[in-house]
């Protein structure tokens, strides 16, 4: 199979799966609010950044992972894992790209994959470390 | 009954936004991050957040589409892609040290730049047969693809390599700098500089658009930009808007997408010189 039909598989499931996940964090969170008779307010949301800040957002792999182990689960986190998998996305479309190439002897294109797949890695470790 | 109406009319700009994106080869987060902040009063640093991720999912939709169908071309948008994940990297480390106001500017009026660029060319269906660059040669900066608007096969092959490397540093550091894709300025630089096709430049775009919008995410995630509360909703949008685009673009001759390109440009360029210039207007 040619490298562009796999990375294109790649992207549409990974973009997929994602997309689905965030759609269901925010069903999930939706009947969670509506059932516990809080309102679900989406301007107070967008407009009260700080009060909202430290319940709804997720900066670590680690703290999403505890929000999917609990019981009941955290939908929000289900949301962030979908975020976080579709930002993961592209750089497994490198990935499969630079075993693609590999496999098909094409050296050059091999080692401009693995560049970027090394430029994107050293980002999200600066990323976390700052 | 409000917030859902709330969430549907965002939801909604974002399938609008999403479609013209993908047709464009923009990541839809040019349009957006202006008119969530502006219409929708969300926070800069969310709707930038909101942004660098519904460019993700458009790029994966429409990547996924063009490559398949041969229009995006693989080598030449990885070849491409080092240049632009070198400048989200260098433009998100310098985010907090310019001014927005400066930022904004600047984008204003590379935006306007592009119009004039995009204007002196705007019947050019096929560029005309550039002279060969051997980089493009050795690193096979080259391709066909079916044109259905034509009816026939168009070949192709990159000309000026290093002027169009380094235009993508440039639209790789506005991507750091900003929380977008850059997409037009990515097409800027292969159909403008390099002398690719049109189409193959959207569809191109498209597929780097996801690897340089990684690049920033990244950093957003870890910063606490991405609220999944606001975000999904705006990337499914987008998503959704990006297939029907993607679809209606097979459809449609290349000048036709430039008409299309022009007012979007010109609108974002001049609201982002005023809001640069400190006036606020939607």
């Amino acid at each position: 199979m040619r490298v562009e039909m796999i990375v294109s598989r790649v992207l549409f499931w990974g973009g997929l799966v994602s997309i689905v996940l965030m759609l269901l964090g925010l069903v999930g969170y939706a009947v969670r609010t509506t059932r516990d008779g809080d309102v679900l307010n989406f301007q107070r949301l967008v407009e009260n950044r700080e009060h909202a800040r430290s319940t709804e957002v997720f900066v670590s792999l680690a703290a999403i992972g505890k929000g999917l182990r609990q019981r009941p689960i955290d939908p929000v986190a289900v949301s962030a894992l979908g975020v976080v998998l579709l930002l993961l996305t592209p750089v497994l479309g490198v990935v499969v790209a630079l075993v693609g190439f590999w496999t098909a002897g094409d050296r050059r294109y091999t080692v401009i994959a693995g560049i970027i797949l090394v430029e994107l890695v050293v980002s999200f470790l600066l990323g976390s470390a700052g | 009954m409000e917030q859902w109406l709330f969430l549907a009319a965002i939801l909604a700009t974002s399938i609008v936004a999403g479609a013209i994106g993908a047709i464009l080869g923009l990541g839809g987060g040019i349009v957006l991050v202006p008119i969530l902040t502006m219409f929708y009063g969300v926070n800069l640093r969310d709707a930038m957040g909101a942004s660098i991720i519904s460019v993700i999912a458009t790029s994966s939709g429409a990547a996924a589409a063009y490559l398949r169908t041969g229009l995006s071309n693989i080598r030449i948008g990885l070849f491409l892609a080092m240049a632009t994940v070198s400048g989200a990297f260098v433009g998100a480390g310098l985010v907090g040290l310019v001014p927005e106001s400066v930022l904004e500017l600047i984008l204003g009026l590379a935006l306007a730049y592009s119009t004039l660029v995009t204007l002196r060319q705007l019947n050019v269906e096929i560029p005309a047969e550039p002279r060969v660059d051997p980089l493009a040669m050795s690193f096979e900066l080259e391709g066909a693809y079916y044109d259905a608007g034509l009816d026939r096969d168009v070949k192709y092959r990159a000309a000026r390599v290093r002027t169009g490397f380094g235009a993508m540093f440039g639209a790789g550091l506005l991507s750091g700098l900003l929380g977008i894709g850059s997409g037009a300025f990515k097409v800027l630089a292969m159909d403008y500089f390099m002398r690719l096709p049109m189409k193959v430049s959207t569809a191109t775009s498209n597929f780097m658009i996801g690897i340089t919008a990684a690049a920033s995410a990244g950093i957003y995630f870890h910063r606490g930009d991405l609220r999944p509360l606001i975000v999904s909703p705006v990337a499914l949008g987008v998503l959704i808007g990006a297939y029907l685009g993607t679809r209606l673009a097979t459809r449609l001759r290349n000048a036709t997408l430039r008409k299309l390109f022009l007012p979007v440009i010109f609108y974002l360029a001049v609201s982002m010189i005023l809001r640069g210039l400190g006036v606020h207007w939607p």
